[in-house]
């Protein structure tokens, strides 16, 4: 008969990617309770298992093994929550939040990261720019305690990225646009590295590239923004998931315009008719203007979706 | 510290969804054997734990939590293999899958069903539609015992439905539509009992649903197949997961045509929209099925795509 072997599912993971000990706990638990983790000496908790794996990029739904049915109801119910603000869809985000805000417990930090982040994502105009920095940077920590934006994590969990993509955006419109980018840089070389490419991140990832090629637009950083948008666009089109793709197009469109190369104005009409039928297809929010920035760039060829 | 329990997680699952223990354990364990893993009198072996718990619709993630270094290995190929599977990279799904079977020796019996099974979807060329079936079937028994055609599993992994789907593929492959339907029909409404988590059946979810809806429409039964596009419709847009969308939206339209020409024209042009704008392979397809009926409105795309492909 099988045995458990956490530990060592842990361990042999941890080796694979050459990650220290120290690495991986911090901000979970202490490098000699990881030790006797690895070991089989002692079992993990629910929510320190949940983060080690997360990190190794072993997805979140193993939590669930840990769990009666009203965890997986919340599950479940955090799922939608996301799904919802990925859709754009703020109204139904909010109503699932307030439905799910007393089945919280207090105590768990998984828990209190997500309801921070969301109360901030989704009720932005109640915070400055200043506030939500601070209030995100503080909900980190509780799990990166040494986290600044001079000193970005090299594991995160899938979370730690949404809430690090949001502490960025934040930066943004806190008038810091060059820390935005540094964060967002990192988390798109965090991609690269594979170490997180798994499925779970697939939720994040798209509004990573979004975000990133958004703010090197603004900065006039045309050769960086392009290179971030194709990394965006291929991710898209090969997994199907394509929340972000309009956007993303639009962004690399944005760029080749200013750019200017040889090739370029035709690409970027090129991506600007697939940011519009990706948009018409999805029945996304920002159809319309990505319609009428096509039509203001290229002319009233796509004019027939509008009926 | 939280203790691991389960059986108990494995009850509370079954009651919640009031199945019964025979129900669940068929083709696993013993109906015995259930109770004494559900009372904490013994520790499910990892198959049995793998499978129990798959059919709960408890996720694919948890084998991980069982068995030795060397099913970690394996456990750790086959999630590889499901990404490339689904982020369609076949080159290296074929290697993965070449990994798998060389560790195989002792695997358990879902172990070999995934590898058997893929070894026919991947590379179905390299047989016989007859001999396809067979496998397939042959793989799906390996942990559904009495599966038959006429005989359609209760409770369902998501590895049993990749398999199921492809044995329904394989069943039009040879002109036997309305088994192909059946199996579909029954995948479907299998999603809608909720068993499955939302996250789970994103690798079959619209797969199946283009699949049944498609033949639906080629057996001319347009009502249902209208049904079932807008259930594939609202889950895509739902979910983000735009995998075979723009099929969906020329099933639809073509189904709409008789009744309703104006929105059967909107979902052609969505159709057309969502392949242009993923650089889905079968643009060049959906522009001419368009034109066919409406129109020369998208030419300008199409010149473009003619291009793209003379680059790839």
């Amino acid at each position: 008969m099988s045995e458990f072997h956490l530990g060592a599912i842990i361990k042999s993971r941890r080796k694979a990617l050459d990650i220290s000990m120290e690495e991986l706990c911090e901000g979970i638990c202490s490098v000699p309770t990881l030790c006797r983790i690895e070991n089989g000496k002692r079992l993990p908790n629910r929510s320190d298992f949940a983060m080690l794996v997360q990190r190794l990029g072993l997805g979140s739904d193993m939590i669930l093994l840990f769990d009666g049915a009203a965890d997986r109801n919340i599950y479940h119910q955090k799922l939608y929550i996301r799904l919802a603000v990925m859709r754009g869809d703020l109204d139904e985000a909010r109503r699932l939040l307030k439905a799910l805000e007393p089945d919280f417990r207090p105590k768990s930090v998984e828990d209190r990261q997500f309801l921070t982040n969301y109360r901030i994502v989704l009720y932005t105009q109640n915070y400055t720019p200043q506030d939500r920095v601070r209030l995100l940077e503080e909900v980190l920590r509780l799990t990166c305690p040494r986290y600044s934006p001079e000193q970005l994590p090299e594991l995160a969990t899938q979370f730690e990225l949404t809430i690090l993509n949001n502490i960025a955006i934040s930066y943004h419109y806190a008038g810091q646009p060059e820390t935005a980018i540094r964060i967002l840089s990192h988390m798109s070389r965090l991609f690269d590295r594979g170490i997180i490419s798994e499925e779970d991140p697939l939720l994040i990832q798209p509004a990573a590239y979004y975000n990133l090629s958004r703010f090197l637009g603004r900065e006039g950083r045309l050769e960086e923004c392009i290179v971030q948008c194709e990394k965006g666009i291929a991710v898209a089109r090969r997994t199907g998931c394509v929340e972000a793709l309009a956007q993303t197009y639009y962004n690399c469109a944005y760029a080749l315009r200013q750019r200017q190369q040889p090739g370029d104005l035709e690409l970027a009409k090129k991506y600007m008719a697939q940011a519009c039928c990706v948009s018409y297809a999805m029945e996304q929010e920002c159809f319309p203007r990505r319609l009428e920035d096509y039509q203001t760039w290229f002319g009233s060829e796509l004019d027939f979706l509008m009926d | 510290m939280s203790q691991f329990n389960l059986g108990e997680i494995i009850r509370n699952r079954r009651l919640e969804l009031n199945i019964d223990k025979a129900e669940l354990a068929q083709d696993i364990c013993a109906v015995e054997t259930l109770a004494r893993i559900e009372n904490g009198q013994r520790l499910p072996s990892r198959v049995h734990f793998e499978m129990l718990t798959q059919r709960l619709g408890m996720t694919r993630q948890l084998p991980l939590l069982l068995g030795s270094e060397q099913d970690w290995a394996f456990y750790d190929k086959k999630s590889q293999f499901q990404l490339a599977i689904r982020t369609r990279n076949l080159p290296w799904a074929g290697r993965l899958l070449c990994d798998m079977e060389d560790m195989l020796e002792d695997g358990v019996s879902t172990d070999r069903q995934l590898v058997m099974a893929h070894r026919v979807i991947l590379y179905p060329n390299a047989y016989q539609a007859e001999e396809r079936l067979r496998l397939l079937e042959e793989a799906l028994r390996l942990t559904c015992h009495s599966y038959s055609a006429d005989r359609l599993p209760g409770l369902m992994s998501q590895d049993e439905i990749v398999v199921l789907n492809a044995i329904a593929m394989t069943y039009a492959d040879l002109g036997q539509w309305n088994t192909a339907m059946d199996i579909w029909a029954h995948i479907c409404n299998y999603y809608d009992r909720g068993i499955l988590g939302e996250d789970d059946t994103w690798l079959s979810r619209p797969l199946v649903y283009r699949n049944l809806s498609g033949a639906l429409l080629m057996q001319g039964r347009l009502e249902e197949c209208a049904h079932w596009c807008q259930k594939a419709i609202e889950n895509a847009l739902f979910t983000a997961h735009s995998e075979h969308l723009s099929g969906i939206y020329a099933t639809y339209a073509a189904a709409l045509r008789p009744s309703d020409p104006a929105l059967a024209k909107k979902y052609a042009v969505k159709a057309c929209c969502m392949a242009y704008g993923v650089e889905h392979d079968r643009f060049p397809r959906r522009l001419a099925e368009y034109q066919e009926q409406y129109g020369r409105e998208f030419d300008f795309l199409g010149e473009e795509a003619q291009e793209d492909g003379g680059n790839v």
